[in-house]
């Protein structure tokens, strides 16, 4: 992406409302978070959230220093426009490299407790350094991107005014953890739906909610302000390939194959799905639970074939797009 | 370890005034600050101020001057006030018998003025629970939360003192469980966090209403619970009270400074104080109380805590009978003990000389497997909340029971008698809905389980045990293969709770109700599904309830079930399957005896294998009400 277009996007982020976070200068003020999502919001008591921070943070997420050959940032691969992700399989680094993952969405990431698609890293400041320093991403060094920064007089500057320190690891992670942690997006259709405007959601995806909760049993991993019960599962997606998920964490056998479950919000924006994008379409993914998922020795027990008619896999699509953003609503001309 | 540091940090504080400053408490220290004793046992004074049989207790708080505690009336449903002075239960709200609404109140608390009531309420119209409000004399009801599609029940937790907020927590379709506010004054929800199936036991604003405080289960794998504070704004939560301990929420001090706590180690269970600042624990825990081991929380007043305790309550009894002359030969003796408190939900083992039954206990329940000849008595903790309706493995390896496991699995677990481990047969997910698999029975070769739940109808509601509920609806009877998980509707039947197998296992006997008509009928089918064949119908009195039984004679010619009209002979009768007359087994008269004239329902009665003994609870239920006061003097001093 060109610096230009991450400019537009930056000001999009900014200009919408629901993502602008809920800070004032220089101090945190707490507003009521977009209609469906939980007000508290975990934040490290040494890390509280502030105007300042956000900026810095959304400068520096929009900003290629951070990358080794200085030609990506985060929001190439998170880009606001797409629900903060790339829109292809696998995510592309510095040098035309191919990492072995599916980008996710960065949006209501602050709810989280375990980051990245096999949960390795527990906090948002630790997980928003991860992607700089790994080789197939941004593949910098921390030690360079410091160096970069501190040689930039508005960033020493910002820095000073957001953190009281200079450039470092540590203050990068905060105010990119800050900026990540207060892009908050819900408000959708279904959320408006549930709130009880009847006219919010059509009859369709009303219908999609009921099966998504009751016969097809989304909801078993599937649920909670982010339709996410932030677990590990093991669908068979990718089964026999290299990926062991998250058993390269805990180190168990048992654990190969389970990869965290994703949020379900905005899900119509971040095709392609699963950690592997091997599945193009929403209309794929319902197809392949329906089928019970990828056979595999320590597939999830919850996943088993499901008696759903043409009719009812509608349903649940017009359910899944119900679930997008209010923000997103918006014509695409507007990015 | 964290129980001793307990004790002498808590005698240490109240000596000293304290001077160390931890938090969570039992986790953690911090720095030094100094901190006023909240409590000094000396001068906390317990009172019994109410005594009799009605509190239901789980929907109770204390008006703002403590002569009101909030109940239901369960004749009708209706909200009501216990009048503590005058011993006397006064309804607020007037929907009408149950023949004419099948509405209901539940979880209630009073405004800070004592004016005005909230109470969490089901409409039967709407099928779905929602937040009122009501003055005291019944008038200017207003519906503040309504029902929405994605809330499977609401329990209204506190009332702000500003008189503007409720504080409630959500049990949402998709199993999640939420703390929230509904404003009084516009209706908005505002969801303040979101849990897994995990409830919190108690939730309560602190006076200023900037904090919620509420107790949770430590992990879905563990019973016992720690204590957080979460700023009411969001923007912050911190863990107060942690450790190895069962930390249950009492309350928030009036004045603020703290919260009181029930605190469960071991086999010592103490009333506990904590000072709580800006949302984060103060010093460390203080006691109050080392000796009370039973409390039910109900809440303050403005300045003492209210708690229930249950004195008697039913246990299980044994009679002899003789089927074949439709009489008892010796009146009902009791079986269990009853200092092992609340005995239910017996069963007899398949060869008749042992009879397994559930105690309640902190955790969970206890399994008493007791031999009929009082020789072999052996326990097993059973690791599941509101455990119910027991049955044995044909081959007597185990008993199934009813409950939800400490995952939150609800359905029907196998407990093992020999090791003790309990599993999961035919179980909902975390936070699921028992849809009705509380009514229950065990095909005679244990492959298959019968139950019967509300016809699925696109909406989902919960069915509690013990709440009488409209059920206008469809039902469906359901066979699950234990061995394949496979399950098949067997037919649409009307609405009723009681479902049994027959002893070859060819035949269903279940009950129906119609509220409306106040009648009742036993119907039978053919397991395999096929057409029903009503046997018997009665209408008014008291007729089989949720834990009625419906047991059938070795021989299958007849069955039990229990009917007390209002006037006339009533009791446990036996039907004969081939539509004669049913003959009266066990008077009221004989229950009366044991209850004293207080109650003559006989519950959960179950046939010994050869037909001669009659197994079921019955006796007294006696519940007090104590006040805890005397926060204030301390506070002072």
């Amino acid at each position: 992406m060109t610096r230009s277009g991450c400019t537009v996007v930056a000001a999009f982020v900014v200009s919408a409302g629901v993502l602008a976070g809920s800070v004032i200068a220089g101090r945190e003020r707490r507003q009521a978070p977009p209609l469906g999502l939980d007000a508290y919001l975990p934040t490290p008591e040494e890390n509280a959230i502030t105007a300042e921070k956000t900026r810095l943070g959304e400068r520096l997420f929009f900003d290629t220093k951070l990358s080794a050959d200085t030609s990506i940032s985060c929001a190439t691969c998170h880009q606001p426009s797409r629900a903060f992700t790339d829109g292809r399989p696998r995510s592309r680094g510095v040098f035309g490299r191919v990492t072995v993952r599916n980008t996710p969405s960065v949006l209501n990431a602050g709810y989280g407790a375990a980051f990245f698609w096999d949960g390795r890293i527990a906090t948002l400041e630790e997980q928003v350094l991860q992607p700089i320093i790994a080789t197939e991403e941004m593949g910098a060094t921390l030690d360079d991107v410091v160096r970069r920064l501190r040689s930039d007089t508005g960033y020493r500057a910002a820095f000073r005014d957001a953190l009281g320190e200079p450039p470092s690891a540590e203050t990068i992670g905060k105010a990119l953890a800050t900026f990540v942690r207060t892009r908050r997006s819900a408000a959708s259709p279904m959320d408006r739906y549930l709130d009880g405007d009847q006219s919010a959601a059509d009859a369709q995806a009303i219908a999609g909610l009921r099966i998504f909760q009751g016969r097809a049993r989304c909801v078993e991993c599937h649920h909670g302000p982010l339709l996410t019960d932030g677990g590990f599962h093991n669908t068979g997606v990718g089964w026999g390939g290299a990926d062991p998920g998250r058993a390269r964490v805990t180190g168990e056998e048992a654990d190969r194959g389970r990869f965290k479950t994703p949020s379900l919000r905005n899900v119509a924006l971040t095709a392609p799905y699963m950690h592997d994008g091997s599945l193009a379409t929403l209309e794929d993914v319902v197809e392949f639970y329906a089928r019970g998922g990828n056979a595999n020795p320590l597939l999830d027990t919850r996943i088993r074939p499901l008696d759903l008619s043409s009719a009812d896999k509608r349903a649940l699509i017009a359910y899944l797009r119900a679930l997008t953003s209010i923000e997103y609503a918006r014509p695409p001309s507007f990015f | 370890m964290v129980d001793r540091r307990f004790t002498a940090c808590s005698l240490a504080v109240l000596a000293l005034a304290g001077s160390v400053n931890c938090g969570p408490a039992g986790a953690q220290s911090q720095a030094a600050l100094s901190v006023t004793p909240l409590s000094r046992p000396d001068a906390i004074e317990l009172r019994r101020v109410f005594a009799g049989s009605f509190p239901s207790f789980y929907p109770s708080n204390p008006s703002p001057d403590g002569s009101l505690i909030s109940e239901i009336d369960w004749s009708t449903g209706d909200l009501a006030v216990i009048d503590l002075e005058a011993g006397r239960l006064r309804r607020v709200t007037d929907k009408g018998p149950w023949s004419v609404s099948g509405d209901y109140a539940e979880f209630s608390v009073f405004s800070p003025d004592g004016q005005r009531m909230a109470y969490s309420w089901f409409s039967s119209e709407s099928r779905g629970y929602q937040v009122r409000t009501i003055r005291l004399d019944g008038t200017d009801m207003r519906v503040v939360f309504p029902k929405k599609a994605d809330v499977a029940y609401v329990a209204v937790e506190d009332w702000s003192r500003d008189a503007t907020s409720l504080l409630v927590i959500v049990f949402r379709t998709d199993r999640t469980t939420q703390l929230g506010v509904v404003s009084v004054v516009d209706g908005s929800y505002r969801a303040l966090k979101t849990n897994d199936w995990r409830p919190p036991s108690v939730l309560t604003f602190s006076p200023d209403s900037r904090f919620v405080a509420y107790d949770l289960a430590r992990s879905t794998e563990r019973s016992e619970r720690d204590i957080f504070v979460l700023a009411a704004d969001g923007s912050r939560e911190v863990m107060v009270v942690g450790g190895a301990d069962d930390n249950r929420l009492l309350g928030w001090l009036p004045d603020g400074s703290g919260i009181l706590y029930h605190r469960r180690a071991g086999n010592e269970s103490t009333v506990m104080a904590l000072a709580v600042r800006d949302g984060r624990a103060v010093g460390r825990p203080q006691l109050v109380r080392p000796d009370i081991s039973q409390m039910v929380p109900l809440g303050f007043s403005r300045d003492a805590y209210f708690y229930g305790v249950q004195v008697e309550r039913p246990h299980v009894h044994v009679a002899s009978v003789d089927l074949s002359a439709g009489r008892m030969v010796t009146p009902p003796v009791s079986f269990a003990d009853p200092v092992e408190g609340a005995s239910h939900d017996s069963a007899w083992s398949p060869d008749g000389q042992t009879v397994a039954y559930l105690v309640d206990a902190p955790g969970g329940a206890r399994m008493i497997l007791r031999s009929v000849t009082g020789e072999f008595r052996r326990q097993i903790q059973v690791p599941l909340s509101e455990a119910r309706k027991t049955n044995w493995a044909p081959d007597a390896s185990a008993v199934y029971v009813f409950g939800t496991d400490v995952e939150g699995r609800v359905g029907i677990h196998r407990v093992d008698v020999r090791s003790g481990a309990v599993t999961p047969v035919v179980a909902r997910g975390p936070g699921g809905e028992a849809e009705g698999m509380a009514f229950w029975d065990l095909s005679p070769d244990g492959r298959t389980i019968y139950h019967r739940r509300p016809k699925a109808s696109g909406e989902q509601h919960l069915v509690f045990e013990g709440t009488p509920k409209p059920t206008q609806e469809a039902h469906v009877i359901v066979a699950i293969d234990i061995a394949t998980g496979a399950t098949q509707e067997l037919a649409d039947v009307p609405p009723g709770r009681i479902l049994s197998v027959s002893p070859d296992g060819q035949w269903l006997a279940f009950h129906a109700m119609n509220p409306r008509l106040a009648e009742t009928s036993v119907l039978l089918m053919p397991s395999r599904g096929g057409p029903t064949r009503e046997v018997y119908r009665n209408r008014g009195g008291q007729a089989m309830g949720n834990r009625s039984g419906l047991p059938w004679a070795p021989d299958g010619k007849s069955i039990l079930f229990y009917y007390a009209p209002k006037e006339g002979p009533g009791g446990i009768w036996q039907l004969p399957v081939d539509g004669g007359a049913p003959r009266l087994v066990v008077d009221t008269k004989v229950l009366a005896a044991i209850t004293q004239g207080e109650n003559t329902e006989a519950r959960n009665y179950r046939l010994s294998p050869d037909g001669r003994q009659l197994v079921f609870e019955t006796g007294r239920s006696r519940a007090e009400i104590w006040m805890m006061s005397g926060f204030q003097a301390a506070a002072a001093k």
